[in-house]
């Protein structure tokens, strides 16, 4: 096991029982040993942070991390470079998800295209741009479903017994 | 070049849901019934699982199969060339099944009124027969493929719905009760969708995915034709890809159809009666390669008249907020709409439409737009949540006259097999464009009622254009102007008959699937009669 599946406190079983959580779909590969032995445990805990603070979660599924992490890594070989030195400017202006993009872009424009990829990531659960682009997830674990899985469904997958669909939904949004 | 020969009664190029269902219905006569495909066959779980792992899922046609000797447009290929003031643009899938295996599954009826346009309204042309010849045959079509909707749609039937019309989405009763008393009535779709277990598939169970494919086949599609047509003993050869149609030496009769394999190797197949089925646009184009010293511009091309006429429904569309939840995305993707606009006086000035209400889960475009914004964090996850419950679409399927200029050529590229792309010149006309307006004059009443914000409308000279190719093979009774009779027979060839919504003179208001299939079920009778 890699040195920052460890300090993120990931085990096998761990790993395990989150791919099973995502319904069978672990879309990419997960990398070599030898790939993820040469990541960078202070870029990963960057990472998670970022991503903790761009999706406002603590409790993020770790498989998707690594595979999130991994997949970031292999398509941007500064990747660990860029995400620890944003990870170092957030914390040293103290900005906050509301004041992220503008403050990048204006201050600190080399790692500004890296929340979006991060939200792109976890939201979307799609990596890369154009033809490079992937999809890692694609269930109730990615997070633009989760926010709506109490009412809609990631389309394909059913909703319900026929006619789910007359009930009320919730009206608090 | 190997050169190898078949035969049946009726030869039929085309394994889409129109093709498919005239082959079953020939082959319960006793008669051989070849159908030619040029597609690959589809299996239905392989589109679904390929759609999960895509990227661009709203690109309908990525999870279907693609292959450069059966071509068809894609995002990544410049399959048609065009050269109008107006882009054409469509989809459409080269394989057993064909595009219904990508549709919302709206299944209506024309109007009486628009099958005499020309009579009524002075515009347009009529068509070789009325409503009430082709009824009979909508009926059979609705039993086939299983639809359900509202009884009082504006289309007079003899007979009810094989199933009861489908359970409401809490939208579309919110919508419908919100909109009541200001003239325009919305109703729930008539849709080839299951409300009930229905001819060995099931209900549907609100996978919200109508497009780009059904997952559990609770709504109707052509794969699922071609595979009636099979169990009626008909014979399916995929990956021919018919490039020539012969006539006799000395007569206009079709003697003979020849095919490519993708490898080039080629195939000749007689038959005492040909059907072209092959999509409005690769039908035509298959006609006009069909050259002959005898027939110079193409078979069925005396006048020419194939690929002419060419009409869609060049709508216009618009979005907003409606001030309460209704949380679109709920069962079918399309399941409400209004027809209040689908026939009046007006019709002679300005073009009819029908208003379609869209119910696609909306969660995947409103994230893309905030992420683009830069918003994350708890406020993303909530305007997630608040946008998608209040999100409202609609559009307009909107009538365009049939006009000559507005056609399918041969284009001047060559697939890996030598074949030609095809050409398109379109536009759309004044009388389209009025109907248009008067729409996002009725779109504008409806979001005030709904307590709109953010109102967006698409640019008046953009089209969103719908698939519902039609007129490139027209029906007629004047031989000059259209491609076949009422029966679906070549003017120029007794034993060449046209099917699929080429054949339809008119696009109307409605989504063109149902009546081509109608059409061709009635057409299917006149070919029974010829060799019975």
């Amino acid at each position: 096991m890699s040195q920052y599946k460890e300090k993120a406190g990931i085990s096998r079983r761990g790993f395990l029982t989150a791919s099973a959580a995502l319904s069978g779909l672990t879309l990419v590969p997960f990398a070599s040993q030898a790939q993820a032995a040469a990541t960078d445990a202070k870029a990963f805990n960057a990472f998670m942070a970022l991503s903790q603070l761009i999706t406002a979660k603590s409790d993020l599924n770790p498989a998707l991390a690594d595979t999130i992490y991994l997949s970031l890594a292999q398509q941007d070989e500064d990747f660990a470079a860029r995400i620890k030195t944003l990870n170092a400017f957030v914390a040293d202006h103290n900005l906050t998800s509301a004041n992220l993009q503008a403050r990048l872009d204006a201050e600190q424009p080399d790692v500004a295209d890296l929340p979006r990829k991060l939200a792109k990531a976890w939201f979307q659960g799609i990596v890369g741009e154009g033809k490079a682009a992937k999809t890692i997830s694609y269930s109730d674990n990615t997070l633009m479903y989760a926010a709506v899985a109490d009412v809609l469904a990631p389309p394909s997958y059913a909703l319900g017994a026929y006619g789910i669909w007359s009930s009320k939904p919730p009206q608090d949004v | 070049m190997a050169t190898t020969q078949t035969s049946a009664d009726v030869v039929i190029v085309g394994a889409g849901i129109v093709g498919s269902l005239m082959a079953e219905k020939i082959a319960q006569q006793g008669l051989s019934v070849l159908i030619l495909e040029s597609g690959p066959n589809i299996d239905r779980n392989h589109v679904v699982a390929k759609f999960r792992h895509g990227v661009d899922k709203g690109d309908y046609m990525a999870p279907y199969p693609y292959n450069d000797w059966a071509p068809e447009p894609r995002k990544f290929n410049d399959y048609f060339q065009n050269e109008g003031p107006v882009p054409y643009s469509a989809s459409y899938i080269r394989g057993v099944g064909g595009t219904t295996w990508h549709w919302a599954g709206m299944a209506w009826r024309y109007v009486p009124n628009d099958f005499k346009l020309k009579t009524l309204y002075g515009v347009g042309r009529d068509w070789p027969f009325s409503y009430d010849d082709l009824e009979p045959f909508y009926y059979e079509a609705e039993v086939k493929m299983g639809v359900s909707g509202p009884e009082d749609n504006g289309s007079p039937r003899s007979k009810p719905f094989p199933m009861p019309e489908l359970a409401p989405s809490w939208a579309l009763s919110r919508v419908r009760d919100r909109l009541e008393g200001i003239g325009y009535k919305v109703i729930g779709n008539t849709a080839a969708r299951n409300s009930q277990n229905y001819d060995g598939r099931p209900a549907c169970v609100g996978n919200n995915n109508c497009m780009p494919v059904c997952p559990v086949d609770a709504q109707y599609h052509g794969g699922i034709s071609a595979q009636s047509a099979k169990q009626a003993g008909v014979n399916i050869i995929t990956e021919a890809i018919v490039y020539k149609i012969e006539h006799a030496k000395n007569s206009d009769k079709i003697e003979a159809i020849h095919y490519y394999t993708p490898n080039k190797d080629s195939f000749r197949v007689t038959g005492k009666t040909f059907v072209l089925a092959a999509n409005a646009i690769e039908t035509p184009k298959l006609m006009l390669m069909s050259k002959s010293d005898r027939f110079p511009n193409g078979i069925g091309n005396s006048n020419d008249m194939v690929g002419r006429h060419l009409c869609d429904h060049p709508r216009a569309k618009v979005s907003f907020e409606v001030d309460e939840p209704i949380w679109p995305g709920r069962g079918p993707m399309s399941e409400y709409s209004i027809q209040s606009e689908r026939d009046g006086e007006w019709r002679s000035e300005s073009a009819a439409f029908r208003i379609d209400f869209s119910n696609t889960n909306p969660v995947r475009g409103i994230t893309d737009k905030l992420i683009k914004q830069g918003v994350y964090g708890e406020e993303l996850e909530q305007q997630i949540r608040h946008k998608s419950a209040h999100s409202m679409g609609m559009k307009n399927i909107v009538e365009q006259l049939p006009d000559p200029n507005n056609r399918v050529m041969l284009g001047d590229r060559l697939d890996t097999l030598g074949i030609p792309n095809p050409k398109f010149y379109y536009s759309v006309s004044d009388y389209t464009r009025r109907g248009n307006a008067r729409a996002r004059e009725i779109f504008t009443t409806i979001a005030k009622r709904l307590g709109a914000k953010e109102l967006s409308f698409s640019a008046e000279d953009k089209f969103s254009l719908a698939n519902h190719i039609t007129g490139t093979l027209g029906m007629g009774d004047d031989r000059a102007t259209t491609v076949c009779n009422g029966e679906g027979r070549s003017h120029f060839h007794d034993n060449l008959f046209l099917a699929g919504t080429g054949v339809l003179p008119t696009v109307a208001t409605v989504n063109s699937t149902l009546t081509a299939v109608a059409v061709g079920l009635r057409t299917a009778e006149f070919i029974i009669e010829d060799l019975v």
